[in-house]
């Protein structure tokens, strides 16, 4: 059979399905794309680690919260203004991979002054967080996740109101 | 004399096409069927999610207090075999194998330990099952 002449398979007709052809591959390469979109073998944790790391910080004991000293009991959302700091955050949560996970925690009173401030790995988050706030993407960027919550800052004994406000920053 | 008048050519044509489309009906559904097996038999997922699963509860974990018990189910295929370690500051599983642990390639993510728990150094070896998580006097175990 010959394409081109008289009495053989014309190409006139074998031109007419060149766009059911393509349509044909196009919808097939597009049902493939989806079947890979949803074949999901990536494993992001990032959503659960800020929140054990926000509840970690908010329930430990011997952290940044109050602690009843003779029955351990923790007071989740009493903060005890003297562990607010650097050593006891990172003396509660330390990782042997230091670029894992840190946090800046701000502790604002009433009228929303700032009362004091915490880091958690303090050297990677002052690393990190300029290429995170602007959303650089890439292995050497970081996400960071805000969160901002009521609580009550223990000083001097006396339980005053205020809000924390807890940025977590996780490499990419 | 024409071989083929104009209808003939049509179906011909008409012919090549729908070979052309059960041809790479085939093909998409041999490529779908491969990508989906390279999914399923590949054990790279259940290492990194039961990693993290793990390594996140233990994490989770040190902020409690008291004594629990939790068991926890491994759902992995027959032919799947993990083993899955705990040691003081990470979580790491590894296809089963008659190498030492050592040598295997180890897929791991890392717990945010202190001094006030300590986390005991676990092996357990699954076949589909469960196993328990255990925390007693501030440290804790898989058991």
């Amino acid at each position: 059979m010959k394409l081109n002449k008289k009495g053989g398979v014309g190409a006139e007709e074998i031109l007419e399905f060149i766009p059911y052809i393509v349509l044909t591959v196009a919808v097939m390469a597009g049902i493939f794309l989806l079947i890979n979109l949803f074949i999901n073998i990536t494993v992001d944790p990032k959503p659960l680690q800020r929140e054990v790391l926000f509840n970690r910080l908010i329930y430990s004991p011997n952290s940044i919260m109050y602690m009843d000293q003779v029955t351990g009991r923790v007071y989740p959302g009493i903060i005890a203004l003297d562990n607010f700091t650097n050593e006891t955050l990172d003396k509660s949560i330390t990782y042997s991979y230091e670029r894992q996970i840190a946090a800046k925690l701000e502790l604002y009173d009433q009228k929303k002054e700032l009362v004091k401030t915490a880091y958690l790995n303090g050297v990677w988050y002052t690393r990190l967080e300029p290429l995170a706030q602007s959303r650089i993407k890439g292995e050497g960027s970081a996400d960071i996740f805000t969160r901002t919550i009521p609580i009550l800052y223990r000083k001097n004994s006396v339980n005053l109101p205020g809000y924390i406000k807890t940025m977590i920053l996780i490499p990419n | 004399m024409y071989l083929f008048n104009k209808k003939a050519k049509t179906m011909l044509a008409n012919l090549f096409y729908v070979m052309f489309g059960l041809i790479l009906a085939a093909f998409f559904v041999i490529a779908v069927f491969l990508r989906v097996e390279s999914a399923l038999g590949d054990s790279t997922f259940h290492k990194r999610f039961y990693a993290r699963d793990l390594a996140l509860l233990v994490d989770s974990m040190h902020a409690s207090n008291g004594y629990f018990v939790m068991e926890y189910d491994v759902n992995t295929p027959d032919n799947m075999p993990l083993d899955i370690n705990l040691e003081p500051d990470h979580v790491f599983l590894t296809d089963r194998d008659d190498k030492p642990v050592e040598s295997r390639a180890k897929t791991l993510f890392r717990i945010g330990f202190n001094e006030y728990v300590s986390v005991n150094k676990s092996n357990i070896t699954v076949t589909p099952s469960s196993f328990k998580i255990i925390f007693e006097n501030n440290s804790i175990r898989f058991d």
